[in-house]
């Protein structure tokens, strides 16, 4: 019997190439269709890293996201939790060189030190402004070693030269001060700290803060530690790790102790307040959410409509072939069996369609999964289909196919 | 020589939605092998209904019919077209898509013969009703009505069966081979030993066959036997 298809399909070429390109057609569109939801699903997923969600602590009304004063204890809960990621954070201390009396700071203390553990926590500069010769800056920067990067011009003035060990009598802003009446008080002794590298000057930048020196944001923190000092970062920002765990994160930082913005409170240099820039990712993530879900929600449409693709396709070839089913059955074969023998025929054509059509998409498809989606949704919905239009055409009796035959 | 077929007071009854059609009354006959019967009658006497009976292609709804002495109802009908009875038509029925070797060859496929000796067969067979083998190739649609018709006759030998019932077999020929097509039935019959059975209007036809029954109204009598 199967030596009956292999005519059939060699012998009725227009009927069967109009089937297969038919066949075709289908994988492209069903290709189009499941490939959009793929593409909404990986932008959704890959959405954290195009659109990050940045986060920095601010005081209790908003107005201010720099020069605060931020709790150490905020700061490592921040190292420590699962939803943040890029944490950077930065202090300054005034310093001045070599170990001079404190009644004459005045005189002394002109040397900006800022203390971070990344660059992007020194305002406005930017890697390819620094210079060192045996490590990277971001090495550096995450470091706990006492060494530092001076501002060139300083350098120059001072006549420092990379290698140099200097001592510095450090002073910090003390925030039990009152507001407007920031106060600055010595450390209480002085640090060593070696010359590694240098810095160019920032230019023509507005917010840029005054940076002479630059040690590892770790160091500054043992700076405090080293003369019983608590530890204040003046700015700490981050991004999101998990954005799609948005509630989860903000209950988190809740219990670390970061509030909501309150407009209305009174200004003040302390820390526990948390902007979330996070309406373009959230606006981002509900726009595919939607896209993915309505999408989806037309799968069992699609199913149905290849279905009856496949049950018009076959019931019109099955009509143009019932005089071969009736003389099948004439001769003996039982009905299933000649029925399959149809369908199995419409079968091979649908795959081959399948296979050219797969091979027309492979190139731009990158998912084994999605290809064999579309080939899964395609023959069993297409089968089911065919198998639906064939049953019908083996319905009738032998002599009433005959009786129209004649 | 035995009986072959055998009807016993056999009825049928055309059941539609809203009426009920009455095509064959207490039909009783009996058919040998080695026979050319004819059975003629007007259109719609039920000549054609008692030949699909016959062919197994329905079962009567009165009476019984015997195939070589088991009731048709008890038997798996496809199984009796496929190696007991062959039919032929006036519009000859050719596989469409096979050519005409294939087409002789097809029974036997169905019987599961292996394909060198289904084709050595099917060439016998075509060789038997006298066609030329340079048409073996050829498409249904290339060939005459004759010739259409003999290779009806040679796939109804190639079943290996020995009944064949033929349904205005000559309708669609001219005289010349209405001839031969009636020839090639008597001698089957002759010497083949095959129980012929012909419903026909053709009086040719009828005059060679060696019984003739009349149907009238669904209703048989012997003319001739």
């Amino acid at each position: 019997m199967f030596s009956y298809i292999i005519c059939s399909i060699k012998r009725r070429k227009a009927a069967n190439l109009v089937t297969v390109g038919i066949s075709v057609m289908l994988v492209l569109l069903l290709n189009l269709y499941f490939g959009s939801i793929r593409s909404y699903q990986t932008q959704l997923s890959d959405l954290s890293e195009n659109v990050p969600i940045f986060c920095q602590i601010t005081n209790l009304n908003g107005t201010m996201g720099n020069e605060l004063f931020i709790s150490e204890q905020i700061v490592e809960a921040l190292e420590q939790s699962a939803y943040v990621k890029d944490l950077s954070y930065m202090t300054v201390v005034m310093a001045g060189e070599g170990d001079f009396k404190e009644m004459e700071y005045s005189k002394y203390l002109n040397l900006y030190v800022v203390g971070a553990n990344d660059v992007e926590a020194v305002g406005e500069m930017t890697a390819d402004m620094f210079s060192l010769d045996e490590q990277s800056l971001d090495e550096l920067l995450a470091s706990d070693r006492m060494e530092c990067i001076v501002n060139e011009e300083v350098l120059k003035k001072r006549g420092w030269e990379i290698g140099d060990r200097i001592t510095l009598k450090c002073y910090y802003y003390d925030p039990a001060s009152e507001f407007q009446k920031i106060q600055l008080h010595s450390m209480g002794g002085t640090a060593e700290v070696t010359i590694v590298g240098t810095m160019k000057e920032t230019e023509g930048k507005t917010n840029a803060i005054q940076t002479d020196i630059i040690i590892p944001g770790r160091a500054s923190r043992n700076l405090f530690a080293q003369f019983g000092l608590k530890f204040f970062a003046d700015t700490v920002t981050f991004h999101v790790n998990n954005p799609l765990d948005l509630n989860g994160f903000k209950e988190e930082m809740q219990d670390i102790g970061l509030m909501e913005i309150v407009p209305e409170a009174e200004s003040s240099y302390t820390g526990y307040a948390l902007v979330v820039r996070d309406a373009d990712f959230i606006a981002s993530a509900t726009h595919l959410r939607h896209s993915t879900e309505l999408m989806q929600s037309f799968l069992p449409v699609v199913c149905i409509l290849v279905l009856l693709i496949g049950y018009v396709v076959s019931y019109l070839s099955g009509n143009s072939r019932r005089e071969e089913f009736t003389l099948m059955r004439l001769q003996g074969a039982k009905k299933l069996p000649a029925a399959f023998l149809f369908l199995a025929e419409q079968m091979i054509l649908v795959l081959i369609g399948n296979v050219a059509g797969d091979v027309l998409v492979l190139p731009a498809s990158s998912s084994l999964s999605g290809i064999l989606a579309v080939n899964g949704v395609l023959l069993t919905a297409y089968l089911i289909g065919a198998a639906a239009a064939y049953g019908r055409m083996s319905m009738g009796s032998v002599v009433y196919l005959l009786s129209v035959q004649q | 020589m035995g009986k072959i077929i055998e009807a016993e007071n056999v009825g049928y009854v055309y059941q539609s939605k809203y009426q009920k059609t009455k095509a064959l009354t207490e039909v009783s006959c009996s058919f040998e092998r080695g026979k050319v019967y004819a059975i003629t009658g007007k259109s719609g006497s039920g000549k054609s209904t008692f030949l699909s009976l016959l062919a197994g292609l329905d079962v009567p709804t009165e009476g019984n019919l015997y195939i070589d002495g088991k009731e048709i109802r008890e038997m798996d009908r496809d199984a009796y077209r496929m190696n007991s009875a062959s039919v032929i038509y006036q519009a000859f029925h050719l596989f469409p898509l096979l050519t005409v070797l294939e087409n002789v060859m097809f029974p036997m496929e169905l019987q599961h013969v292996p394909k060198r000796e289904r084709k050595e067969r099917a060439q016998e067979f075509l060789a038997k009703v006298g066609l030329p083998d340079t048409l073996y190739g050829k498409m249904p649609n290339m060939i005459s009505g004759g010739e259409q018709q003999r290779v009806a006759i040679a796939r109804a030998m190639a079943s290996g069966g020995q009944i064949l019932l033929a349904d205005e077999p000559t309708g669609n020929l001219d005289s010349q081979n209405e001839a031969v097509i009636v020839e090639l039935l008597v001698k089957m019959a002759h010497e083949e030993n095959y129980a012929v059975i012909v419903v026909t209007h053709n009086a040719k036809v009828a005059e060679a066959a060696d019984v003739v029954y009349g149907m009238l109204d669904g209703r048989l009598e012997v003319v001739r036997g």
